[in-house]
């Protein structure tokens, strides 16, 4: 092998791409986007909960006229809300909440006739209470809670009164605190927001993988069609290299920049994280813990997901090759680059998404035996539990794999070869237009 | 030593015959003209001679060698129609990675670099980016890529379509001077038929996949009693041959 020939091609296609602004660009993006939306979500939930724990205006339709109710309204403004009193009248529900609203509440709270009686008599007091959406968001209905928790509190310690029971023990009676024990990676969780934290990751994490090998396919199949527009794929034929040290070459420049790219989506996808690992401590006044804590991923797995993603980022340039090597333009690689992604999405979506039980044994054995979906199936096992013992032997399986892509591959670079699979493809797609003769 | 030797190529796409039994002979040492109009069959045959593509039916060698033989790349320089260039590394940076390719590294690999640069003769600009190169320039690096390597044989195609008048000449005047200095075989085409005048000894008239005519330029002008090779050529095309 002409080892100086390959890294001087090697090079020459490295240079070409990172300095390519439409290659670039995308990978810085995806670094600014991720942390962008966790500090979207953060702070659009941080908001939401200031105004749901901010001093809120409610307005106390009182039906009931009776010394209890009155007593609600004082407890109401107790509990630091503002409560404005209307005439409720025969006017309806409809009419009261228009009333509320000009009045500038945010709820409006109806209190039935019989509420006294009903807690006299031990029986549940009827209430209502109207939130009054100015806008629907995401977040719209979380100033409802804190007064129906008042309420509740309310009429709960009316009821008790005279038992010697207190309302926070009728509320919580057992002292229970809830953990998770992962049982794959042996690991306690003493807070349940680890554990969405830990459901997020092994949801998203393989997501995002697959996002990164697709990345690289198109990158791949973009580089490659830019030789056949700009007709630079003749000289390059035409140097005295083998086709393989030709198309090792390229792919070991291509995977040098999809290396940065894929550091850049890492780096991206870990300040993503973190933002939201702060989320518990944003919604619940929590002490900070961090979700990161529970996507800990032992050495050993991480070492195996480091040469799986390699494996697969090398494979999927290799994919991507051909289909720009078969494309005249860029534009008919992306045409094609774009369905084909969906043969790489899927699968990941039906790995994050379905129970690996679902999967059963067979269809867990492909997952790992191919390197398109190798990665993203063991980052799921090993944030979420730990990788099969046969680990080894799948990435033996994947290296094969990709070996033999590559080797494929390299029979095509034949401008010969090319132009007759560029020729019957042309024809094929004249004759689904109805255009062939 | 014939360069290069054509017996009755004929090359298919498809239900198409672009090549109907090709044949012709470059001797060492000369520019060699395959003139033609667009779609003659030129760039298939050269495509074939460089090996690019295979023929259907017939041969060629290439210093006695088959084209596909891994020798052959060394010795032979071939320039496309229309060969773009990469868009974002520079000039110096294409011919060093060609000078590294063909010699690895070392003394060899300075000198075609320094003969690529000479040949390229763009000054400070063959440090910029190739995309912001005019097409003149970039047909002038791709000819310095053709030459400094020093080839025996030199397959340029259509070296001087889409230029201007005074780029067109630059071109011609490069080939023309390191062909002689380097020794190197030109096997050229051109539908420009005072081009193929100036540059070549001798010529092979190429139409609709078949050689018309080949020879001398001066033989065949006397030969067919035309006063240039345009004159030439419309009398072959409308003859059929002499």
């Amino acid at each position: 092998m002409n080892l100086e020939a390959l890294k001087a091609l090697a090079a020459k296609e490295f240079k070409d791409l990172i300095r390519d602004p439409r290659i670039i660009i995308p990978f810085v993006l995806s670094a600014i986007v991720m942390p962008v939306i966790g500090l979207l979500i953060i702070s659009t939930m941080q908001v939401a909960v200031r105004q749901a724990v901010e001093t809120r205006v409610v307005a106390l339709a009182d039906l009931d006229r009776s010394e209890a109710s009155r007593q609600l309204a004082r407890w109401l403004e107790g509990k630091g809300f503002s409560v404005a009193p209307l005439e409720a009248g025969e006017a309806s529900e409809v009419e009261l909440a228009r009333e509320a609203a000009g009045r500038g509440a945010q709820l409006l709270l109806i209190v039935e006739p019989g509420f006294e009686r009903a807690l006299r008599s031990g029986d549940k007091p009827k209430l209502k209470l109207i939130a009054l959406v100015k806008e629907v968001s995401a977040f719209g209905a979380l100033g409802g809670a804190a007064v129906a928790g008042a309420v509740r509190e309310f009429v709960a310690s009316k009821l008790l009164e005279g038992s010697g029971l207190s309302y926070d023990l009728v509320r919580d009676p057992a002292e229970l605190r809830e953990l998770a024990y992962v049982i794959p990676k042996g690991v306690l969780l003493a807070n349940p927001a680890l554990l969405a934290g830990l459901s997020m990751a092994v949801l998203l994490i393989p997501l995002i993988l697959a996002s990164v090998a697709l990345v690289v396919m198109q990158m791949a199949a973009t580089a490659m069609a830019v030789e056949n527009e700009e007709r630079t794929l003749e000289t390059l034929l035409t140097l005295p290299l083998s086709r393989f040290e030709m198309l090792l070459s390229k792919l070991l420049g291509m995977f040098a920049v999809s290396l940065i790219g894929t550091a850049f989506q890492m780096v991206g996808m870990l300040l993503y994280f973190y933002l939201l690992a702060s989320l518990p401590a944003a919604l619940a006044q929590q002490p900070r813990q961090t979700v990161l804590q529970g996507i800990a991923v032992a050495p050993s797995d991480a070492a195996f997901l480091a040469a799986s993603l390699l494996l697969s980022l090398f494979f999927m340039a290799a994919l991507g090759l051909i289909v720009g090597a078969l494309s005249r333009d860029v534009q008919i690689a992306n045409t094609v680059a774009g369905p084909l992604s969906m043969v790489v999405y899927l699968p990941a979506i039906l790995i994050a998404f379905i129970p690996s039980e679902t999967l059963g044994p067979l269809g867990r054995a492909l997952l790992y035996a191919l390197p398109v979906t190798q990665p993203v199936i063991a980052a799921k096992d090993a944030i979420g539990s730990s990788l099969p013992p046969a680990a080894s032997a799948y990435l033996a399986a994947s290296l094969a794999a990709t070996v033999a892509a590559v080797y494929a591959v390299s029979k095509l670079f034949s401008l010969e070869l090319l132009s007759e699979l560029q020729h019957k493809l042309s024809s094929l797609a004249r004759r689904g237009r109805g255009g062939g003769r | 030593m014939l360069a290069v030797e054509a017996r009755g190529l004929v090359k298919d796409f498809g239900g198409f015959r672009a090549l109907r039994g090709v044949s012709f002979e470059v001797e060492e040492g000369e520019v060699f003209g395959l003139v033609g109009p667009n779609g003659a069959g030129k760039t298939t045959t050269f495509r074939i001679v460089v090996g690019l593509l295979w023929p259907t039916a017939g041969e060629v060698r290439v210093f006695g060698m088959e084209p596909v033989d891994a020798r052959v790349r060394r010795i032979v320089s071939y320039l496309p129609e229309d060969a773009g260039t990469y868009r974002n590394i520079t000039g110096y940076e294409f011919l060093s990675m060609v000078a590294r390719i063909y010699f690895g590294k070392g003394r060899e690999v300075e000198e075609a670099l320094e003969l690529g640069l000479r040949i390229a003769g763009l000054g400070e600009r063959v440090h910029e980016k190739m995309k912001t190169y005019s097409k003149g320039m970039k047909r002038r690096i791709q000819v310095a890529r053709a030459l400094m390597v020093k080839p025996k044989l030199a397959v340029l195609d259509e070296p001087t379509a889409g230029l201007d008048v005074l780029q067109a000449r630059e071109v011609r005047e490069l080939v023309k001077k390191y062909a002689r200095e380097l020794g190197t075989t030109v096997l050229l085409s051109s539908h420009n038929m005072a081009e193929v005048e100036e540059l070549c000894t001798r010529v092979a008239l190429i139409h609709t996949g078949r050689v018309l005519e080949q020879g001398e330029v001066g033989e065949l002008l006397v030969k067919h009693g035309a006063r240039n090779m345009e004159e030439l050529f419309v009398k072959l095309v409308r003859g059929g041959g002499s």
